[in-house]
């Protein structure tokens, strides 16, 4: 086998190191916390995994075009407290239908902000955070709130198909449908190269400003979808419920391997990315492994996968620099050192 | 308008101060304006360590909520046996390793800041109440006691600290070679590079320079508290990014100054003072805060646009 065979090969196995990963995740696991291993506990770790999930999907499409969504956990607690306090007055479909769309509202705003007002992101999407927790806990009084009926009188916490519960389901389908349209269809591919270079997008002939409002949108969605699913799981819609939710969303993502420049990444390894921090406190719960020594771990394992890669890939490559986009996008100039 | 697009945000500050003395008597009173300082000042520290990080290009120190209550908890932990002054020193040299790791991973290893300092975060307040249990750590001796109320000319010892850090800060930022090569690094990394400059060491103490602050904030105010647990430090990190980009500093890095990290730090502080004084409720404080720091980026940004024409 010639070197360059090897070294191909080579590549190729840590590009998929994040499976790797997984899998050995999953066998350690299996071997410190034996029971772990059981079906039912396997499909649990999928089950929990799946709100954080499909908010790391959405956060997915962002990341690739280069931004980041920081509102998702506040999105998360509006859309659940809308549907939960709808259910009554509107009844459970319309309720739940209200709810995630309330979570698109938010995305839209996003993406409105961002493309029109030319805002940075990340600022853009930390003032919604804020301001979209401080709507959940003006509409909701501060408190947690119970829905009359708990989990609206829909079975959402039993397999819907086979032991697949509804939030499971639904991060399933928006796993495999956001899979395809970003490696199969024109809109994802056009979604990835805004992300890569926007003005070589926009020169090549597309409308950057689009697909960056698409991706918020979607975003919120899927914050919404994961925030109903909760809240009727849980039968509770609390303002504080996604507090703490946005850096473990966006870690996952990032161990899935999706780059903060956007343009790189695969909605398929954010999954597995879930699925890996998922595994690691399934089995640390199991094992009553005491909450901050489980954050040390997690930590732990984030901090070896990073540092693997950056390893891997070889010291030439700069960190995170981003790209410095065009001042037609409102990029700040001048006013440096000492004007203050 | 050109003046409008550089000077906007302390524009703001006077026209939100306004606000507030229309609102109320009390708001123009020394005494008002000691509570804004205090309920903003540890913020401040973090925000100026923030700001050498974002300058020079890493985005953002997610490790702050796990420098800020490891610091207080060795500090007040270790003071007993030590003595005050050596447990000081052991906090802020605990914030200043952690810095140092932070930054050789993203420095020389060029790993994702974001990651690194967020597993940083978790892995410090994860030891953090292993060693310090559920429970809360409480200062023993009295000079933490002294140092958590002592006063000069009224003002709360915390403040003068944070003066001198601002003006150690902007001389280190705005009046030295470091703080240039901070800029360069954070404008344009690979021309930096090629110049010759050490951006791999640059980068690296930017994060010394937060996690030693971070870790500052943390001692002074576990001495102000008389107790240190794992929950202190929880949002710093999101505040300080907030005060240095309300106050203009851009997340791109390459650019911004103290006195807007400053002026950023002092707007939070009147703004949730105003809201206080004009009886906005908590519950609804957030949907002001959060139309704010957009309106006041989005405003930036149209200025800026205008001075560019």
């Amino acid at each position: 086998m010639s070197e360059h065979r090897l070294a191909s090969i080579a590549a190729r196995l840590f590009a998929a190191r994040i499976y790797f990963v997984l899998v050995l995740t999953v066998v350690i696991a299996g071997i410190l916390v034996p029971s772990f291993t059981q079906a039912l506990n396997l499909e649990n770790t999928f089950v929990q995994a799946s709100p954080n999930g499909l908010m790391a999907l959405g956060e997915t499409l962002v990341i690739f075009t280069g931004c980041i969504d920081l509102s998702v956990g506040s999105t998360l607690a509006l859309s659940g407290i809308v549907a939960v306090i709808l259910q009554g007055p509107l009844g459970p479909w319309p309720a739940i239908a209200v709810g995630i769309l309330s979570g698109t509202g938010v995305g839209a705003l996003n993406g409105l902000i961002v493309t029109r007002l030319g805002v940075n992101a990340f600022i853009a999407t930390l003032g919604t955070m804020i301001g979209i927790s401080g709507v959940a806990f003006t509409v909701s009084g501060g408190q947690p709130l119970s829905p009359p009926n708990i989990g609206f009188g829909l079975p959402i916490n039993n397999g819907l198909i086979w032991w697949l519960t509804p939030p499971a389901v639904a991060f399933v389908v928006a796993c495999i449908l956001l899979h395809v349209v970003i490696t199969r269809m024109r809109v994802g591919r056009n979604l990835m190269s805004v992300g890569g270079s926007r003005e070589a997008s926009r020169r090549a002939g597309l409308r950057p400003n689009a697909y960056v409002f698409g991706a918020f949108v979607a975003s919120g969605t899927c914050s919404g979808i994961a925030g109903v699913m909760l809240a009727l799981g849980l039968a509770t819609g609390s303002p504080i419920i996604g507090a703490q939710s946005v850096l473990p969303v966006v870690a996952s993502v990032v161990l899935g391997g999706a780059s903060l420049l956007g343009g790189s990444g695969s909605v398929v390894k954010t999954m597995v990315g879930v699925l890996i921090i998922g595994s690691l406190s399934t089995a640390m719960n199991i094992a009553n492994v005491a909450s901050w020594d489980q954050d040390i771990v997690i930590g732990a394992v984030l901090l070896v996968v990073v540092l693997g890669g950056s390893l891997g890939q070889g010291v030439r490559r700069p960190g995170l620099r981003l790209p410095r986009p065009a001042t037609a996008r409102g990029t700040p100039t001048g006013d440096t050192a000492g004007t203050a | 308008m050109l003046l409008l697009g550089r000077y906007g945000i302390y524009v703001g500050l006077v026209l939100l101060c306004i606000v507030g003395t229309a609102l109320s008597g009390a708001f123009l009173t020394s005494t008002n304006f000691l509570n804004i300082g205090l309920s903003v000042g540890y913020v401040g520290f973090v925000a100026i360590g923030m700001a050498f990080v974002v300058i020079g290009g890493s985005l953002i120190d997610l490790s702050i909520p796990g420098v800020i209550a490891g610091a207080g908890i060795i500090a007040l932990a270790t003071e007993p046996t030590i003595g005050a002054v050596p447990a000081i020193l052991l906090a802020l040299l605990v914030g200043a390793l952690v810095g140092l790791l932070n930054g050789a991973a993203i420095g020389y290893l060029k790993a994702n800041p974001v990651l690194v300092t967020y597993a940083a975060q978790i892995i410090i307040l994860g030891i953090a109440q292993a060693a310090a249990g559920a429970g809360f750590i409480y200062s023993r001796g009295p000079a933490f006691n002294w140092l958590g109320n002592a006063t000069i000319w009224g003002v709360p010892l915390v403040l003068p600290i944070l003066a001198i850090c601002l003006l150690g800060a902007y001389v280190a930022l705005s009046r030295s070679t470091f703080g240039r090569r901070v800029f360069a690094t954070g404008g344009g990394y690979q021309a930096s590079r090629v110049a010759g400059l050490p951006v791999r060491r640059i980068v690296m103490m930017t994060f010394v320079i937060s996690g030693t602050l971070a870790a500052l904030a943390g001692v002074l105010m576990s001495a102000a508290l008389g107790s240190a647990q794992q929950e202190i430090g929880i949002g710093y990190e999101f505040n300080a990014i907030t005060a240095v980009a309300i106050g203009g500093t851009s997340l791109f890095g390459g650019e911004g100054s103290i006195g807007r990290v400053l002026a950023g730090v002092l707007l939070v502080g009147v703004l949730n003072n105003v809201m206080i004084l004009a009886g906005v409720s908590i519950d609804s404080q957030g949907i002001v805060k959060g139309a704010i720091i957009v309106g006041a980026v989005a405003l930036d940004v149209v200025l800026r646009r205008v001075r560019a024409r």
